[in-house]
């Protein structure tokens, strides 16, 4: 369609529809390989087709719209097989979810069924953890800077700095190549298929018995099989979702919507 | 880097209970573990039922099924496929040594990982092979269901390859109402699921 234009134009143009897709609060991640800190077979790539994901985690301002839409999944209301009793303990009440500051950082406190419900009712998804950690591999400038030590301990920097901090800054972290924002530097994500990682040891690889685990079941079990067993902060949000399940709801945990391409 | 697995650790302290769990992945501290997997969420909402979810689903004779049909006794449930060769065999004659030893009105459950393969005939079929008795019900539901329910139950799994689907081997004892009372991580705890069902049948 442009090539007729100019190299310079042709990046202006590319650029013009970044910025439009940001309009829309989705960015574009185009299709690509990456290798899963816990794939089949150690160390092999996975092929990620292009899909959008929200630039920004869903705020708390964006879930109370949905809640006050949505009776059922308001604090009170909700089924306990949805949301165990932490559900939204953290707002002041059922539909106040907090003055102008809290009203613009990432909800947390929600469930995977309820991060589910609200993606489903903007006509999106939860984004799967390949798709996840494929674009959460991108620093401002380089699609894959997981193999970046700098990079790796700018991330851990982050992740101590949240811990420390219940409240983190929402402007912290950086936007990375693909225009998302703070896919490090908010809060622990949901993905739709967090409850999809299991450990296994070495009989499988050797063709034998296989003998499958999770993080939980046997001591120092999150390192064997793992790609990469530097990549500390992998391992976090690894053992992280390997400690959750579909009602958890965590006062770290929120999550951001995707879509398909 | 001492630093920020104690900063991690802080953090992981204010979502107890699953602190201690996330502090074990994390440090690979070698502490003996309790083949009892989750608890019976003491403290958490009372009104809490697996039966809840409104998930569709046909049993082995092509019925349609929801969860709740199942309320009203106690129920053992395990999510297996019928074409699994390592776990699954294990985990059906734990299943059926309970039944052997558990008194009262008890039902058993198996909830299909492999809906696609596991239609209603395939399902009578793996019953047949078994011996397993009419106290046994096997399901078989969409995609999204079977990730809801494990999502609810804490139970973790993957397709590695076209035939084989990765998984954790939990035992789940719910009560007559749909409320997990316990879960057990291996099956060779078959027993203490006995006494589980035993309490809940005084």
């Amino acid at each position: 369609m442009t090539p007729f234009l100019p190299a310079f134009s042709r990046r202006a143009l590319g650029l013009a529809l970044i910025v439009q897709a940001a309009q829309g609060g989705m960015a574009r991640v185009p299709a690509g390989t990456y290798v899963p800190l816990y794939g089949t077979e150690p160390g092999s790539s996975v092929s990620v087709a292009a899909f959008r994901l929200d630039r920004t985690p869903v705020s708390r301002r964006a879930y109370l719209s949905f809640v006050s839409a949505n009776a059922g999944w308001q604090r009170g209301r909700v089924r306990a097989v949805f949301a165990d009793a932490a559900y939204l303990s953290d707002w002041p009440a059922p539909l106040d979810a907090g003055g102008a500051d809290a009203l613009g950082r990432p909800v947390t406190t929600v469930s995977w069924f309820a991060a589910r419900a609200f993606c489903e009712a903007q006509g999106k998804r939860l984004p799967t953890i390949d798709e996840w950690e494929y674009a959460a591999a991108a620093s401002e400038q380089k699609r894959d800077a997981t193999r970046d030590r700098a990079f790796r301990r700018r991330i851990l920097d982050i992740y101590s700095a949240r811990s420390a901090n219940p409240n983190p800054d929402p402007k912290a972290g950086f936007r990375n190549v693909y225009g998302i924002e703070q896919m490090h530097s908010a809060v622990w994500e949901w993905t739709e298929d967090f409850n999809s990682i299991l450990v296994s040891d070495d009989s499988r690889q050797a063709g034998g018995t296989s003998r499958h685990t999770d993080f939980r079941a046997v001591c120092a079990a999150g390192a064997i099989g793992a790609s990469d067993p530097e990549n500390y902060p992998a391992f976090m949000r690894y053992a992280f979702r390997a400690a959750l399940n579909g009602r958890s709801s965590v006062r770290s945990l929120g999550f951001r919507c995707a879509a398909n391409a | 880097m001492r630093n920020w697995v104690a900063d991690f650790r802080t953090m992981a302290r204010s979502i107890a209970p699953l602190a201690a769990l996330v502090a074990l992945a994390m440090t690979a501290t070698c502490t003996a573990h309790d083949s009892e997997v989750g608890d019976n969420r003491e403290g958490d909402r009372p009104d809490f039922s697996v039966y809840d979810l409104g998930s569709a689903w046909r049993d082995q004779s092509s019925a349609p099924r929801t969860l709740s049909s199942l309320k009203g006794h106690p129920q053992l449930l395990a999510l297996v496929y019928t074409s699994c060769v390592s776990t699954c065999p294990l985990t059906v004659s734990a299943m059926q040594l309970v039944e052997a030893k558990a008194s009262g009105d008890v039902g058993f459950v198996l909830v299909s990982l492999d809906p696609a393969r596991d239609g209603p005939a395939q399902l009578t079929e793996f019953a047949k092979q078994h011996g397993l008795s009419s106290r046994w019900t096997l399901l078989s539901g969409d995609e999204k269901s079977v990730r809801e329910l494990a999502a609810v139950l804490g139970v973790k799994y993957r397709r590695v390859s076209p035939n084989e689907i990765d998984h954790t081997s939990t035992l789940t004892v719910l009560d007559s109402a749909g409320r997990t009372v316990a879960q057990f991580a291996e099956t060779d705890a078959a027993d203490r699921a006995v006494q589980a069902l035993q309490r809940l049948g005084r």
